[in-house]
């Protein structure tokens, strides 16, 4: 079977999605219309600016389907969603461990709850390294195909620089979690 | 205040600001310190492949408003650091280009061309003089036309161009960028539509935020930052660890690039590219004062032109364009640096940034106040203008620049090919690491990393896809004031639906957005 032109399939996901965003999105989730009276007066509503981008994408999918076909078009393949699921996989991963490794921690080796020690060594960094540590090493170890101790070493130094950058100078400055926490 | 006064005011509000520190009795404000170390970062950051000004631009906002502050004496040490980085950048990115065969940014693609067969053949030295000495001369004609045309232009503006010309200006500059910049005009278009379609969600007038799904977090709006850098930073960084990876699958190993060759510039090499160094000035500085139009297609314009020039007038033993020519490095890299402060005059007078850059500046303006890019930032009044002042700091700030990149700058430049000793596949996940803690700590909210994930996925496939993230990023920035704009002229005008054309300037802005996308798409089509 013939595969389809990538220009082709990224034409029909921008008409399918301005047609969704046109037909059926906008009328619902938004409080007005293209236009409104108020006071007797003619307003611009908040669906016209939408639905000029919808339409400026419906033009730009018309465009790619019947526009020239250029034989190296770019296109994806296996090997690139395999990889960005990888790194993908890594930040959420890295994500997870910023946000409850330290209440985590908290709850087995502290007597006082992660809020109250969100200020305190080495509570307030355990998040932000193990996260950090995860996403650079991670990333390093995949793009490698194997873990490796220096990617360890980048990890470790990428951790120890961001704190020394910015929660070592500045007191209001917050390295992640521990604005949400 | 007259003219003169403006200017004076605006350079010793530079030289005469808080004091930093005194060097031999001399005192040297926080603004010039600030503007020195922007340059040196910029040049480092410039040549270390896979970072560049964007990142480094990114990174430092945050940190540089948790230094000064949201008051208005913050704008010009905060600006000053953000220029000192563009000037730096712009001369540092030429380097892996030249010595790495690896462009930085789209704009230094073409210096790769002719800078890296240079290397191949023991010129690396060389090449990285012709790429400075026309980096410089092409940002000095540009800031110089830059200080000259810029207040007139904005007067101009000023007088001309009201709410529904406004409109049709900013209509007409996002068809230009969206079809001019990358190789497809519908997938531009696509990008800028895309844009313009995510900065709508969450915002708008009624209590309802729209297309927000009812989820808390979109209720806000998408933060501006956490969309452009996830675009543009996350997205690169993404696509350039596949291209190790895909390396390392395919070969086995990284192979890490060495540096050679040597040679100095001398008189008659800079009479040979002193009429491509010209040209591409002109074509730079033009393309860059047109709002919204980015470096890229200067870089393209300028290589090009200077092609056409050399096949007339090269001799014999000289090589051709691709294949060596510093005639072809002196075209591309004064083209795409003397768009830097052309790039100004429509970010200063109208509030349309011309390239990703320029978009940090309308963004620090923005987050720190005091400082509205317009036609109001060039009122020469006899009260005084701050705003005015600022902008005149502003030009001084480019000047000390400038002069640190004729004195110092190809030294350091030359320098910084030591950086390329640090693997990629490890540099890059630190910047990865730095990008997302960078935008943690201007709104500590887990939210910004989850958003800069999902659009730096959304860059990925763009550039996989051959899209140009420009555009999106462009639209990204103007569609608040494109709506803004755009319903007070609407409401000016008496509800007028055809207030796009009720003036013949309107009408040949929204004429000339029909007729670029229209011409643009022909051409392709026909060389197709």
């Amino acid at each position: 079977m013939r595969s389809l032109h990538p220009d082709t399939v990224l034409a029909v996901i921008l008409l399918a999605f301005a047609a969704v965003l046109l037909l059926f999105w906008l009328p619902a989730d938004t409080d007005t219309g293209l236009y409104e009276i108020k006071r007797g007066k003619y307003t611009i509503g908040d669906a016209l600016a939408p639905a000029f981008a919808g339409a400026v994408m419906a033009v730009a999918g018309l465009l790619l389907l019947f526009g020239p076909r250029a034989r190296d078009a770019p296109k994806l393949d296996t090997n690139h969603v395999w990889f960005l699921s990888a790194m993908i996989a890594i930040v959420l991963a890295g994500m997870v461990l910023m946000r409850w490794a330290g209440p985590l921690a908290t709850i087995l080796f502290a007597d006082d709850d992660y809020r109250l020690l969100r200020d305190t060594v080495p509570w307030k960094y355990l998040g932000f390294a193990s996260g950090g540590f995860v996403i650079v090493a991670g990333a390093s170890s995949v793009v490698e195909g194997r873990f490796s101790r220096n990617a360890a070493l980048a990890g470790i130094v990428a951790v120890l620089l961001i704190i020394a950058l910015y929660d070592l100078p500045f007191d209001d400055l917050l390295l992640p979690p521990n604005g949400d926490v | 205040m007259t003219a003169l006064d403006y200017v004076l005011a605006g350079v010793l509000a530079v030289i005469h600001g808080p004091e930093a520190f005194t060097l031999l009795g001399i005192p040297v404000s926080v603004t010039v310190l600030m503007v020195v170390a922007g340059f040196f970062a910029g040049i480092v950051v410039g040549a270390t492949p896979g970072l560049g000004q964007v990142i480094a631009l990114a990174i430092s906002l945050p940190i540089l408003i948790s230094i000064f502050g949201f008051n208005a004496s913050a704008l010009l040490p905060v600006m000053g650091f953000m220029i000192g980085i563009m000037k730096g950048s712009t001369v540092g990115g030429a380097v892996p280009a030249i010595l790495f065969n690896t462009p930085g940014t789209p704009d230094s693609y073409m210096t790769t061309l002719d800078g890296y067969p240079m290397t191949r053949s023991g010129q690396a030295q060389k090449a990285l003089r012709v790429a400075h000495f026309s980096s410089v001369s092409g940002d000095t004609f540009s800031d110089i036309c830059l200080f000259v045309f810029a207040p007139s232009l904005a007067i101009l503006v000023e007088r001309y161009l009201d709410l529904p010309e406004k409109t049709a200006l900013i209509i007409l500059s996002l068809c230009f960028i969206a079809v001019v910049v990358g190789r497809s005009p519908a997938k531009g278009l696509a990008a800028a539509a895309l844009g313009l379609f995510f900065v709508y969600v969450g915002t708008g007038e009624d209590f309802h935020p729209r297309l927000s799904l009812n989820a808390p977090a979109l209720a806000d709006g998408i933060p501006i930052t956490a969309a452009v850098i996830g675009v543009l930073v996350v997205g690169s960084i993404f696509s350039e660890l596949e291209k190790l990876w895909r390396e390392k699958s395919t070969a086995g190993t990284i192979t890490p690039t060495s540096q050679s060759g040597d040679g100095r510039l001398r008189w008659t090499d800079i009479r040979r590219i002193a009429p491509y160094i010209g040209r591409s000035a002109v074509i730079g500085t033009a393309i860059g004062a047109l709002p919204g139009i980015g470096s890229t297609l200067a870089a393209t314009l300028g290589y090009a032109s200077g092609g056409a020039f050399h096949r007339r007038r090269k001799a014999a033993d000289e090589p051709e364009f691709g294949k060596g020519a510093m005639q072809g490095i002196a075209a591309t890299e004064a083209a795409n640096s003397s768009v830097a402060g052309a790039n100004l005059i429509p970010v200063l007078s109208l509030g349309i940034p011309g390239n990703t850059a320029a978009v940090f500046l309308v963004l620090a303006a923005d987050t720190i106040g005091g400082f509205n890019p317009g036609p109001g930032v060039f009122r020469f009044t006899s009260e005084a203008n701050p705003e005015l002042v600022i902008a005149f700091g502003l030009f001084t700030t480019m000047v000390i620049a400038n002069i640190l990149n004729w004195t110092v700058g190809g030294v350091f430049m030359r320098c910084m090919g030591i950086m390329i000793r640090i693997p990629k596949q490890f540099l890059l996940p630190v910047v990865l690491l730095l990008t997302f803690a960078s935008l943690y700590v201007q709104q500590t909210s887990m939210a910004m990393i989850g958003f800069a994930l999902f659009f730096g996925v959304l860059g990925y496939f763009m550039i996989k896809l051959g899209v140009s993230p420009l555009p999106f990023v462009i639209a990204f920035v103007l569609g608040r004031q494109f709506e803004s704009t755009a319903r007070q002229a609407f409401s000016a005008t008496g509800g007028d639906p055809f207030f796009l054309f009720s003036s013949w300037i309107a009408v040949a802005f929204m004429a000339g957005a029909v007729a670029i996308i229209v011409i643009t798409v022909h051409g392709r089509r026909a060389s197709a």
